[in-house]
């Protein structure tokens, strides 16, 4: 069962702070896959993957001492959503959900890595674009491939090469 | 940027292969491993200009402190010999045709503030494709924590 998030329609009490909202539980409203809501994240192991994305918003240009550029707005967007359809993918496995590693690169984008064994998985998430890194050894040929997540099939790819 | 007066240059100055180069890493680019192991993220190397910097050991007396920004920073360590030993890293086009070769170097680039100053470069320049990101995972892979300056 699913629950969606509405404000309530009844009027504050006089004695309320003007900053008080309250909120009813509509369970089953706003199910289906464009409306995921973010409350469902929080008795889940993806609610701290999705606060610490939320948190890279804070970090300040120039935060690896160089000369790394602010956090881009609009790839921790794209994040999100990559990473709760990618999160829904692996309910769908026995093979169970790990958590990455995020941070962001120069440019202020996402950067996901996860490390499994001898497999490193590394996402960049760009506003326009997600591409990835696979490694499985030191050399940049033979032991690297890269590309674009084009779609549904190319992240579940991805996962169970991580995983498998 | 401004180079120091007086002071390396293309010229006057490289890089020994038996350099120490110190790189300042935040603490939120490494990763716990279990057994006491760690994880180092690849955007520890991370460079807009796609010209990560370090410092040369041998001008900063050797001291990794040098390369911090804060107190708090960590600082891990290449050796200039293992940079160039990455060698050639090849760009293909799609149907897997060469295109580009690009030698991996350092180079010194001192500053008015910090003659230690250097850099780690390709030859000629990668622009676009996502080449300088697995050279970014290679130098994650040969970075060393220096003594004293990562996590214990």
């Amino acid at each position: 069962m699913t629950t969606a998030l509405a404000p309530s329609t009844e009027s504050p009490k006089r004695d309320v702070t003007p900053t008080t909202v309250s909120y009813k539980f509509h369970p089953g409203i706003g199910d289906g896959e464009s409306a995921s809501s973010i409350h469902k994240n929080f008795h889940t192991p993806l609610w701290k993957t999705i606060s610490e994305i939320i948190a890279l918003l804070s970090w300040p240009e120039g935060w690896n001492g160089y000369d790394a550029a602010a956090p881009n707005s609009e790839s921790v967007g794209h994040a999100l959503k990559w990473i709760e359809a990618l999160y829904r993918d692996t309910l769908m496995t026995d093979k169970g959900w790990i958590a990455p590693h995020a941070v962001l690169d120069a440019d202020g984008n996402v950067v996901l890595e996860w490390w499994k064994d001898e497999r490193k998985l590394t996402v960049y998430a760009r506003p326009g674009t997600v591409e990835y890194v696979k490694v499985w050894g030191p050399d940049i040929f033979s032991d690297m491939e890269d590309g674009e997540v084009e779609g549904a099939e190319d992240r579940r790819k991805l996962w169970n090469w991580l995983t498998g | 940027m401004e180079l120091a007066d007086g002071v390396g240059g293309p010229d006057g100055d490289h890089v020994d292969d038996d350099e120490v180069l110190y790189r300042a890493v935040k603490p939120v680019l490494w990763k716990q491993k279990h057994g006491g192991e760690f994880y180092l993220s690849s955007q520890a190397f991370a460079d807009r200009n796609r010209r990560p910097s370090v410092d040369r050991a041998r001008l900063c007396e050797h001291d990794p402190g040098h390369a911090q920004f804060h107190r708090s920073d960590y600082v891990c360590s290449l050796v200039a010999e293992e940079v160039r030993a990455i060698a050639t890293v090849v760009r293909y086009d799609n149907k897997g045709v060469q295109q580009v070769w690009h030698n991996i170097d350092v180079e010194p680039v001192p500053l008015p503030e910090d003659p230690a100053h250097a850099e780690i470069y390709a030859v000629p320049e990668i622009s676009g494709g996502r080449l300088f990101e697995r050279l970014l995972e290679r130098l994650a892979y040969l970075a060393r924590w220096e003594n004293g300056f990562g996590p214990e």
